[in-house]
């Protein structure tokens, strides 16, 4: 990337302090469960959290706040409610897709059944809700507002976004355009996993003084660029690594970068095939199928378009961060922010 | 350019750019696109306004978080128009007139900040006005009710009645 080639890397910041903030998180995420759990509630929150995922938004914002001066414990309850949305969301959003695979493992409605894991869900945002709560004591009650405030609008663009992908999917759309895809991706993706986090990490570490919308393209730059490597990898990663399915974005009918890429440019005949292919059932669409769609992206070249579009903004992501962090006196958290942007590009899970 | 904008302070400042055209140059089109996308969905200003001017008819009250909030949005995308009409100017540069445009736009950049310094005293003008109508209706209230007098009845004498005084 051309912007890093000015920036001598530091080899292993982002895996070195995404496992500590991680083991921190869960350490208090584990605490914040109630003692006692009626049967399938409770006792179900931690299963997601303590399969391998990476813990980036808790990272993003612990190491924003430090980043900015802030002392990393007045941010750890933010921390833990934003893994625990996050959790929720994933929860909700394998019943929606019907996926198998989460992080490597059943998913945990294929595990418990769809009621037991809807209820779960719903019990993770319920705990979140008691972090927000418990900020108050901690950074005051404007403050803790001020973080309230910010996450009600993440769930408001996450969930509009959510929406945004599940009517595609019904409504069999097929003549969506990159720009659709980038909306799609900024609300449903974006906001959760980057914005929210850096604003929540900035807010606290300045005492509600910082201007938030200094950190908003880096985010979203960083959060298209992560999302579209989700949907490569997707197609082309490996089981094991990746935790999911692979192909099961196309066998799910998700309007990715890619496939959109290919509706565009497919010829009348491909492109009534694919319109024909999307408007089954997910348990009607057949493997040999699935391998035809990818054969055909891959001919077309919309892989290789959505990988230059991951790339170009990430770089864009990266002069963004090192603008907004130009002032910022050097650490380990400021360097986890800049060399996100190259471990979201080229990570393999 | 004399505008009062910083890009560099982060902390206790207003971000204040152009939302499409400080993009680097040669930047590519795959960026152009999600930064217009972000700015669609960031720009709630009229949004935010009428949420303001909502709760101003509930309550009789200006939020100035509330105003605040539009009004920076509102200046964000001012400076942004002023922007991108200098920047129709820079292009023109074998203009003759090139030099008057620049200054022009320098001079609308002050005039968008002047407008919206005069703008951002609004709250306190409006929270002061309706305290000040309040406290003349309770004046006029008393004469409002009084009973018309006629020929026949005798004006009531208004008596002065000793204020009440609590039990310490």
């Amino acid at each position: 990337m051309r912007a890093t080639k000015a920036r001598r890397a530091t080899p292993g910041v982002v895996p070195h302090l995404l496992g500590r903030y991680r083991d921190l998180t869960l350490a208090a995420l584990f605490q914040a469960l109630p003692a006692q759990s009626p049967a399938y509630l409770y006792d179900l929150i931690p299963d997601y959290p303590r399969r391998a995922g990476k813990g980036l938004r808790s990272a993003l914002c612990l190491a924003t706040c430090g980043a900015l001066g802030g002392r990393i414990d007045r941010a750890l309850n933010s921390a833990v409610a934003v893994e625990l949305f996050h959790n929720a969301f994933l929860i909700h959003d394998d019943v929606q897709d019907e996926s198998e695979l989460r992080r490597g493992e059943p998913t945990l409605h294929a595990r418990h059944g769809v009621g037991i894991a809807v209820n779960v869900g719903n019990a993770t945002n319920l705990v979140a809700l008691g972090r927000l709560r418990a900020n108050r004591e901690i950074l005051g009650s404007d403050l803790a507002w001020r973080v309230f405030v910010e996450s009600e609008e993440m769930m408001r663009h996450s969930l509009e976004g959510q929406a945004l992908e599940l009517s595609w999917i019904r409504d069999n759309a097929c003549d969506l355009s990159p720009d659709d895809y980038y909306r799609m991706c900024l609300k449903k993706t974006s906001w959760y996993t980057f914005l929210y986090p850096c604003r929540v990490g900035a807010l606290i570490a300045t005492d509600g003084r910082y201007d938030v919308a200094r950190l908003d393209r880096f985010g979203w730059y960083l959060g298209a660029a992560f999302q579209i490597q989700d949907d490569l990898l997707n197609l082309e990663g490996d089981c094991v690594r990746y935790g999911k399915e692979i192909t099961g974005d196309l066998l799910e009918g998700k309007r990715t970068l890619m496939l959109i890429h290919l509706l565009a440019k497919a010829s009348l005949a491909e492109r009534e095939e694919l319109r024909r292919f999307l408007a089954k059932p997910r348990h009607e669409r057949a493997p040999a199928e699935v391998e035809r769609i990818l054969a055909q992206m891959k001919a077309q070249g919309s892989l290789d378009f959505a990988r230059r579009a991951a790339q170009e903004l990430a770089e864009a992501a990266l002069a963004e961060g090192l603008s907004a962090f130009a002032e910022v006196p050097d650490s380990e958290d400021k360097r986890f922010l800049l060399e996100t942007v190259r471990y979201v590009v080229e990570r393999d899970r | 350019m004399a505008t009062k904008r910083t890009k560099s302070a982060g902390v206790d400042s207003k971000r204040a750019r152009n939302p499409i055209l400080d993009l680097a140059p040669g930047v590519s089109d795959v960026v152009r696109r999600a930064t217009a996308v972000l700015e669609r969905e960031l720009a709630v200003g009229l949004e935010t306004a009428r949420a303001a001017q909502t709760r101003f008819r509930e309550t009789g009250k200006v939020d100035a978080a509330d105003f605040e909030n539009a009004l920076s949005r509102l200046r964000e995308n001012g400076h942004a128009v002023v922007d991108l009409v200098r920047d129709l100017a820079t292009e023109a540069q074998s203009n003759p007139n090139g030099d008057l445009a620049g200054r022009l736009v320098a001079d609308a950049h002050q005039a968008l900040d002047l407008a919206m310094s005069l703008v951002e005293m609004t709250p306190k003008l409006i929270d002061q006005l309706v305290r000040s109508e309040g406290a003349s209706r309770t004046k006029s209230k008393p004469r409002q009710n009084r009973p018309k007098p006629t020929k026949t009845t005798p004006p009531p004498v208004a008596k002065r009645s000793k204020p009440a005084r609590s039990a310490q």
